[in-house]
């Protein structure tokens, strides 16, 4: 009798664990991610190998790395490096140094001037990137909005080359990028904690004591964060400095628009996006070091 | 080393609210004054202002004798622990304890010594180069109080400093800060809600209500004497007994009817009328179990619900006029008492003492 009822027990177990799944075993939740996969996998991925796979191409059949070769050796295309770099290193610092206080401000001040700085920071990020670039060279042209200010101030004679030069470039890309760091930075200095600010004070430190040996450091998750950002942004750069920029210091982006669109050499044009590919990968993964250092806070 | 505060006048408002209403206190040098009182009596809003991160609308806070009511925090030499702590978190247990010294421009010897006496003192001394997030709370919190003593401060402020802390570690922590108290001799001023808490650290405690104090005694003579009912029932349980007054005689002299039965009313230094009313505490464990022979003053009743809470019981009875009285017996191993029994509860009457509505 027990050995009966054992055997009826096992059987209804049986039976209710092969109840559970059937009927949904098919989905899982990983499959949620299928349709945005797929999208991705023709429209992005199997583009790229395409790019990557030219990039190896030459005029004769076969792999070669002429193109590489040539990208590497060739003076003009470390210039055009150099000047990338160049350019996005003093992007990212001078929207640091104009986004810290901005950011600052926004944790420190009242609610309706935090609100009010918010929407300031907000629609310029929500504006379409080609409206805010031609709307400066309206500003910034030689008979443009500032220089005409200036001439009928009778501050200059002649214009100013304020475009068509890494100048405008600057202008441009800072006015663009500036609201990407500010978002970086605003929600990393909202949650430090006040009580800290207050226990320095408590401990006879000064406000701005404080501020370098307490409030910075604990703001410097969302400067790498937003350095990075706007960097890795940065050198990706085309309608910008394209249309603001002159034509002596190009940078990659406008590299690979002349190959493609002047000289139509896709192959090198290929590797020089493969180039840019790694670069940014690469400072995204050193920039995932950094950022492991502080998360540990 | 420590210091005397006084708190004269001060009114506190933010915007159309008043938080703190004239509020008075002198505190002695060594003291330690636990300000209790429910959430938004304005405890800490008294705290924030004695550390200086909010200024008193009106009246003055004065420390040894010197107006500080617009002293910058940064100028008033006090060590305060916050109630999460605030640890950097981006500095070790050294360097957060070092930190004040650091500000004050200490040769590293100096500060080298103090801090591994003090880190010794909380028993931390292994944790030096750890970081506060490697810390359990209780010793997050021993750090905290390290780096507060740290720098020799004149006051130390403590807000709600056992909140985040469960109920054991909380107790180990009242008596070491109770502990450190006595050792450094440093006048103290903590604001908590819980008051066993204020009973267990505090020389004086403050018990505050919406924005006023009232009362500022030992915790022996608030337990025993309270000044109100409200501070009867904030510490510890009691029986508050609303008596109409049924005769005063010629030199002023009142009985009371407690429960039925008259009794001269325990103050006898004011004046009644036959329309009062004075409301008497009695608390819980003052009241006997007694026998019929018992000459004092005694009452009847059943047991209507009892609670045993392992060194006591605690009773509920219903007496002859339908009221309920708290009663708390410690346990004997010969006490047997069950619900629905007819008891007899003596109440001497030196226990009986009246308070202001």
């Amino acid at each position: 009798m027990p050995r009966d009822m054992e055997i009826a027990l096992k059987n209804t177990k049986v039976a209710q664990k092969e109840k559970e799944p059937r009927g949904r075993s098919f989905f899982r939740p990983w499959m949620l991610i299928l349709p945005p996969a797929a999208f991705f996998a023709v429209f992005f991925i199997w583009p790229l190998v395409q790019i990557l796979a030219m990039s190896f191409t030459g005029p004769q059949s076969g792999l070669t790395l002429a193109s590489y070769a040539k990208f590497f050796s060739s003076p003009v295309y470390l210039k055009v490096i150099a000047t990338t770099f160049r350019i996005s290193l003093v992007v990212t610092l001078v929207c640091l140094v104009l986004g810290y206080p901005v950011a600052y401000a926004m944790t420190v001040c009242s609610k309706r001037v935090c609100c009010l700085l918010t929407i300031a920071v907000l629609i310029p990020f929500w504006t379409s990137l080609l409206v805010r670039t031609y709307a400066w060279m309206i500003l910034l042209q030689s008979n443009g909005v500032v220089n005409n200010i200036l001439k009928s101030l009778g501050l200059i004679r002649q214009p100013l080359p304020l475009m068509h030069n890494e100048l405008g470039i600057y202008i441009g890309m800072i006015h663009i990028l500036l609201p990407y760091m500010i978002l970086s930075l605003y929600p990393v200095m909202k949650g430090i904690n006040r009580d800290l600010i207050l226990a320095s004070r408590t401990l006879g430190a000064k406000k701005g004591y404080t501020f370098l040996h307490v409030f910075v450091p604990l703001s410097m998750p969302g400067v790498s964060c937003g350095s990075i950002l706007v960097f890795v942004m940065s050198i990706g750069y085309y309608i910008t400095p394209s249309l603001l920029g002159g034509t002596k210091d190009i940078m990659i982006s406008q590299a690979i628009q002349v190959q493609v669109n002047k000289l139509m050499n896709w192959p090198f044009a290929s590797a020089i996006s493969i180039v840019l590919l790694a670069f940014t990968y690469g400072i995204l993964y050193l920039s995932k070091k950094v950022m492991h250092v502080q998360k540990l806070w | 080393m420590g210091a005397r505060i006084k708190l004269q006048n001060i009114d506190k408002n933010y915007k159309q609210t008043k938080v703190i209403k004239n509020v008075n206190i002198d505190i002695r040098d060594g003291e330690f004054l636990t300000i209790l009182g429910p959430s938004g009596a304005g405890k800490t809003t008294l705290l924030k202002m004695i550390a200086g991160f909010e200024e008193p609308t009106k009246g003055h806070i004065f420390i040894n004798g010197n107006d500080v009511s617009r002293t910058p925090i940064h100028k008033r030499n006090i060590g305060m622990l916050f109630q999460n702590y605030a640890l950097f978190p981006h500095m070790t247990v050294y360097k957060n304890v070092e930190y004040p010294l650091s500000v004050r421009k200490m040769p590293k010897e100096e500060r080298k010594k103090r801090i591994t006496a003090i880190l010794k003192r909380v028993r931390l001394s292994e944790y030096a180069s750890r970081y506060p997030r490697e810390l359990s709370g209780g010793q997050q919190q021993r750090v905290a109080l390290a780096r507060a003593l740290v720098f020799d401060p004149i006051i130390l402020l403590l807000d709600e400093p056992m909140a985040a802390l469960d109920k054991q570690l909380r107790k180990q922590m009242q008596l070491e800060i109770k502990d450190i108290h006595r050792e450094f001799g440093i006048t103290t001023v903590s604001v908590t809600h819980d008051q066993e808490e204020a009973l267990t650290m505090a020389t004086d405690v403050c018990i505050m209500r919406d924005g006023r104090i009232e009362q500022v005694a030992t915790p022996t003579e608030i337990y025993e004497k309270p000044a109100s009912v409200f501070c009867a029932k904030f510490i510890g349980e009691a029986n508050v007994v609303p008596c109409p007054v049924v005769s005063v005689d010629r030199d002023g002299k009142a009985k009371i009817s407690l429960h039925g039965i008259t009794v001269p009313a325990p103050d006898q230094t004011r004046s009644y009328s036959e329309n009062d009313v004075v409301n008497v505490v009695i608390r819980p464990e003052k009241i006997n179990l007694v026998d019929d022979s018992y000459g004092g003053l005694k009452f009847h009743g059943k047991i209507e619900q009892s609670v045993y809470v392992g060194d006591a019981l605690k009773l509920r009875v219903r007496l002859g006029n339908g009221h309920h009285m708290k009663v708390k017996v410690f346990t004997t191993s010969s006490l047997s008492l069950d619900v629905g029994d007819e008891v007899t509860l003596g109440v001497p009457e030196e226990d009986i003492v009246q308070v202001k509505p």
